[in-house]
């Protein structure tokens, strides 16, 4: 064992863990680094690539309720027609795509006029992510900021939390750490909507410090009020499953069930800009989330 | 460094990207109790488990980076976990333990658990969400079967590799 500490193995070893833990405290002091850029220039075309052929995979599993013969014909059929058009075909996807991403996004933007976007598509969703956090393909080169809200054509999906050159990692409504001041603007009563272990499993969300004798029923509508300036406001969240006790104090909450399917989100926009972002308030806070005692003494 | 050593290690760090794009893929592997496997460990620890220590380590710390990358925040937590792990592994394989299907499932598992445990603990514990037993039940843990289940797939394309390109001395 005493001359373990004087072999090569034993001082590379040393080395390494000494890099390591330079790298492990520059990252956790200065958010993005060198490394996180470079990796993502290399591995965000190659996460392009196996999305696209994990989506034409499941488009094909999706033909097993055909027989044999059918599939024999189909393809048959299909071989006769690709030579003619494949020339055709050659931007199709990537068309279609675009065309969708548009469409969306008029919508969206007939909803928010002088929003400006980023369309982006979802390029990685991490294993180990317990709150469904996920990466898109747009980083600080396409204008992506860290708070930027993330958005499909259904409602909110989340917020963007760390930015690299080519990518940026997005942190779903699920998580713990994104609180975001909400409003039923038909009864006008505002709330907190937060997440955490047990609404992800249910695919819910939970709007919390609703009065002790609110009006919001199942089926209210719940939007982003826009107070603190973090989210633009009239942003569709999703609607009201249940209203109850909360445990630990008078006010009551509700079970939200988001519109926007945040698990399974491919395509969405990035706000990069809307009236009244940054004014004063607390509405979210990545680095310091606003607390269950913060928010209620805000209340 | 002879030609087929330098194959195999390219063909490591080929095994690492596209095992990383496979585990990061959006949709690929349908969720089981809510869990996707992280193929990453299993990919370094077969690795380990076939290599010396240096190259071992070196393909550890390579495997942790990329899952440190696909998480987003502080990069080389993983790293470091599967430093010391391939370490221990590739040590342990060439002095005590006769590498086949059986040990390597052995070797996942705990390994496996390890990481996964950190990962628990630094990423949900310290972080200070709410009900962290829970989540290492209902969350944690099927991600680690999920995991474990697909490491003897892993260890039979390691042993092609190895196959292919000659055993290491």
């Amino acid at each position: 064992m005493k001359g373990f500490f004087k072999t090569n193995t034993f001082k590379i070893m040393l080395i390494i863990v000494m890099v390591l833990l330079i790298i492990i405290i520059y990252t956790a002091a200065a958010g993005g680094s060198f490394l996180s850029d470079t990796l993502g220039f290399v591995t965000t075309p190659m996460q392009k690539v196996s999305v696209a052929a994990a989506d034409s995979a499941s488009e094909f599993l999706n033909l097993d309720a055909l027989s044999a013969e059918e599939l024999k014909a189909m393809v048959e059929q299909l071989s006769s027609e690709n030579s003619e058009y494949r020339r055709m075909l050659v931007d199709y996807y990537d068309k279609e795509q675009e065309n969708e991403q548009l469409r969306a996004l008029l919508e969206i933007q007939d909803e928010n006029k002088d929003a400006q976007y980023v369309p982006a598509s979802v390029i990685q969703r991490d294993p180990s992510d317990v709150f469904y956090g996920f990466a898109i393909d747009k980083g600080s080169l396409a204008g992506v900021n860290v708070g930027d809200p993330v958005i499909v054509s259904q409602g909110l999906v989340g917020v963007v939390t760390e930015v690299y050159a080519t990518t940026s990692m997005v942190t779903s409504l699920y998580s713990e750490e994104v609180k975001v001041a909400s409003i039923s603007k038909e009864l006008d009563e505002s709330g907190v909507i937060s997440s955490n272990i047990y609404t992800v499993a249910n695919g819910t969300l939970r709007m919390n410090y609703l009065k002790s004798d609110t009006k919001i029923h199942e089926g209210s509508i719940i939007t982003t009020s826009g107070a603190g300036g973090n989210f633009p406001k009239d942003l569709v969240i999703g609607y009201v499953l249940s209203v109850e006790q909360s445990e630990n104090d008078i006010s009551k909450y509700a079970t939200i069930q988001p519109y926007a399917d945040i698990k399974n989100a491919k395509d969405v926009f990035v706000m990069v800009g809307f009236p009244g972002k940054d004014a004063e308030g607390p509405d979210i806070n990545i680095e310091n989330p606003v607390t269950d005692e913060d928010a209620e003494a805000q209340k | 460094m002879d030609l087929n050593k330098l194959m195999r290690y390219l063909a490591y760090t080929l095994e690492i990207f596209i095992f990383f794009m496979l585990q990061q893929t959006p949709g690929l592997f349908p969720e089981i109790f809510g869990a996707r496997p992280i193929l990453l460990i299993p990919v370094a620890i077969m690795i380990a488990m076939f290599e010396p220590q240096i190259p071992a380590v070196a393909f550890g710390v390579f495997s942790g980076i990329m899952m440190d990358f696909g998480f987003g925040g502080i990069l080389g937590i993983h790293a470091l976990i599967l430093t010391f792990l391939c370490y221990a592994v590739s040590t342990i394989s060439r002095t005590v333990l006769r590498v086949n299907l059986g040990t390597a499932i052995i070797t996942a598992i705990w390994t496996t658990a390890i990481v996964i445990l950190l990962g628990w603990f630094f990423q949900y514990f310290l972080k200070g969400y709410t009900a962290p037993l829970y989540a290492l039940t209902s969350r944690y843990f099927s991600r680690f079967c999920y995991t474990v289940l697909l490491s003897p797939i892993i260890f039979l394309i390691n042993k092609g590799v190895l196959g292919l390109m000659r055993a290491p001395e």
